[in-house]
């Protein structure tokens, strides 16, 4: 999937010694990323838009305590999805639940980019929570898997086993097989 | 090679894991000559190649806006005196701390000799108050002396409760994983109602205005510190939750509590003193409004427009706003473009420090009260 996160240690570092131009630079090149994660999460643009909100503030707070020793994308994803699960469970927002059953593959020409986009994402919604999670960690934020899996505190094989499921339903749920 | 190693190569490659060239060779080959590994991997292609969902425009904007003035902020913050940032925190003097709720009855008068009357007292910064002789020096070495004594009791909670939470810290983050995989029913949650407040409390149209940022959101609106009170935490009830940082460097999820007929909302800081919000109000043309917000994390940061209602892009509050009719407003009023008063109505930043909104930076939008 097109959009890496942007990890580039300078503008980071000068970020952190409180270059905000820096920081809005780290802000452009990666908020499309967080939006992502969050719109999987949520399902609801809105909380989604307030989710990215929270997780640059969140960034921009803990720049001083930042282990420059990990890598800014690991330290990202690691914000935003804490900040999905602790609004989750302040009971803030829900994610909006989608039954399997009601996905669809999109009509018409998968060549279509917007039918694509539509798909693939009403698509991440159905997946189950920890697997779109370990998708999101290692194909959305670029993470690797020893890293995604230290992240999530669960082991590498499980890490792996979760992305490839995601995959395979993925795979399945739209119908690739028989229209690809 | 079975369907299933084929597969599972590939998605690992896919992700920059190192594999063995021959292993990946032999996997690539399965896949053409299987049809359904094939079709796998022609799926992965298309998935690979979707677009991600674009943010809507202005996102970013909004972020760099929230974030510039809260580092404006933090430079004024750090520009303020000692004093000035411990009157905030501090009640100015005893009668405002104890006189509105009933839990004054709890500890008693001002003269009481409970050590909690006594540090308020002496945190009253030597305020003689009616009926409270200070003049004996012995008298002061033993306020000076309970006061420490407090102080050292709170120190040694405080400690106590530092290392319960860091032992139960392994129990909660595995109970995160299994909330995560299917999340309990949470506590449903109300706002305090405005046409709840005690005779006591002061009356929307004249609440004191002031240009502090201390704010925390709740359900979709704003409150402003008060500061700490000296409460029974069983007259109070849980009414939902929010996620601020307070007194910590990193926003979490805090219960809110709530005193039967208060409006004010009531949050426990790390240091287990409750500090009590009250809500904002303001009055245009008979009615009373409420500062409503998004969601804000960070205490110190200034309440802004729900995300629902787009931030204008011009100082005349246009596209969003257009300005309402109205008479005898120091401060202009705007409402919705394509709506009326009814719905709510927004202020633009640089009302003076005199209006409920006096301060903040960001346009404010104000729900009709209930």
């Amino acid at each position: 999937m097109p959009g890496k996160p942007i990890d580039d240690a300078e503008l980071l570092a000068a970020a952190r010694e409180g270059d905000l131009d820096a920081f809005e630079a780290l802000v452009r090149g990666n908020t499309r990323i967080v939006y992502a994660h969050a719109l999987r999460f949520f399902g609801d643009p809105t909380a989604a838009e307030d989710t990215v909100q929270e997780v640059w503030i969140k960034v921009y707070r803990s720049l001083a305590t930042f282990d420059e020793r990990a890598r800014f994308s690991t330290w990202l994803y690691r914000v935003t999805r804490n900040t999905c699960l602790d609004q989750m469970r302040a009971g803030a927002r829900r994610p909006v639940p989608v039954d399997p059953l009601d996905i669809t593959a999109a009509p018409g020409d998968l060549a279509d980019e917007v039918a694509l986009s539509a798909s693939v994402e009403h698509a991440m919604r159905a997946l189950a929570p920890e697997d779109r999670d370990a998708f999101s960690a290692v194909a959305l934020f670029g993470l690797t898997y020893t890293e995604a899996a230290d992240s999530v505190g669960v082991p590498i094989g499980t890490m792996k086993s979760r992305v490839f499921r995601a995959r395979r339903t993925l795979v399945h749920l739209l119908d690739l097989p028989r229209r690809g | 090679m079975e369907c299933l190693e084929a597969q599972t190569t590939i998605s690992e490659a896919l992700d920059g894991t190192p594999i063995d060239a021959t292993w990946l060779t032999s996997a690539k080959q399965h896949c053409r000559e299987c049809s359904e590994c094939g079709a796998f991997v022609r799926g992965l292609a298309v998935i690979k190649r979707a677009p991600l969902p674009q943010p809507p425009a202005g996102l970013a904007d909004s972020v760099m806006i929230a974030v510039r003035a809260e580092a404006a902020e933090n430079a004024r913050r750090e520009a303020r005196t000692p004093e000035e940032v411990s009157a905030r925190m501090i009640p100015a003097t005893e009668s405002e701390s104890l006189s509105e709720h009933s839990p004054d009855a709890t500890f008693g008068s001002p003269d009481s000799s409970g050590p909690l009357a006594h540090s308020l007292d002496t945190a009253a910064m030597g305020t003689d108050a009616p009926g409270r002789a200070r003049t004996s020096p012995f008298a002061t070495i033993a306020w000076a002396s309970a006061a420490a004594v407090f102080l050292l009791g709170i120190g040694v909670v405080a400690i106590g409760g530092i290392r319960q939470m860091s032992s139960g810290s392994l129990a909660k983050s595995s109970a995160i994983e299994s909330e995560y995989a299917g999340s309990s029913t949470q506590d449903t949650a109300r706002a305090p109602s405005a046409t709840d407040d005690s005779t006591q409390e002061v009356a929307p149209s004249a609440q004191p205005a002031s240009s502090s940022n201390d704010f925390v959101s709740f359900n979709g609106f704003a409150y402003r510190l008060v500061g700490p009170e000296a409460m029974q935490r069983s007259s109070l009830s849980d009414i939902g939750m929010t996620t601020t940082s307070l007194d910590s460097t990193t926003p979490r999820a805090r219960t809110v509590k709530a005193l039967q007929g208060s409006s004010r909302i009531y949050l426990e800081d790390d240091r287990f003193q409750i500090l009590a919000f009250e809500p904002v109000f303001r009055e245009f043309e008979g009615r009373s409004y409420q500062l409503s917000t998004r969601d804000i994390s960070g205490f110190g940061t200034w309440p802004m427009l729900p995300s629902q209602i787009a931030a204008p892009s011009q100082e005349n509050g246009a596209p969003s706003f257009v300005e309402a009719q109205g008479t005898g407003q120091e401060v202009k009023i705007y409402r919705l473009a394509a709506g009326t008063v009814g719905s709510g109505i927004a202020v633009a930043p640089g009302s003076p420090a005199s209006d409920p909104a006096g301060g903040n930076p960001n346009w404010t939008w104000w729900t009709p009260a209930k």
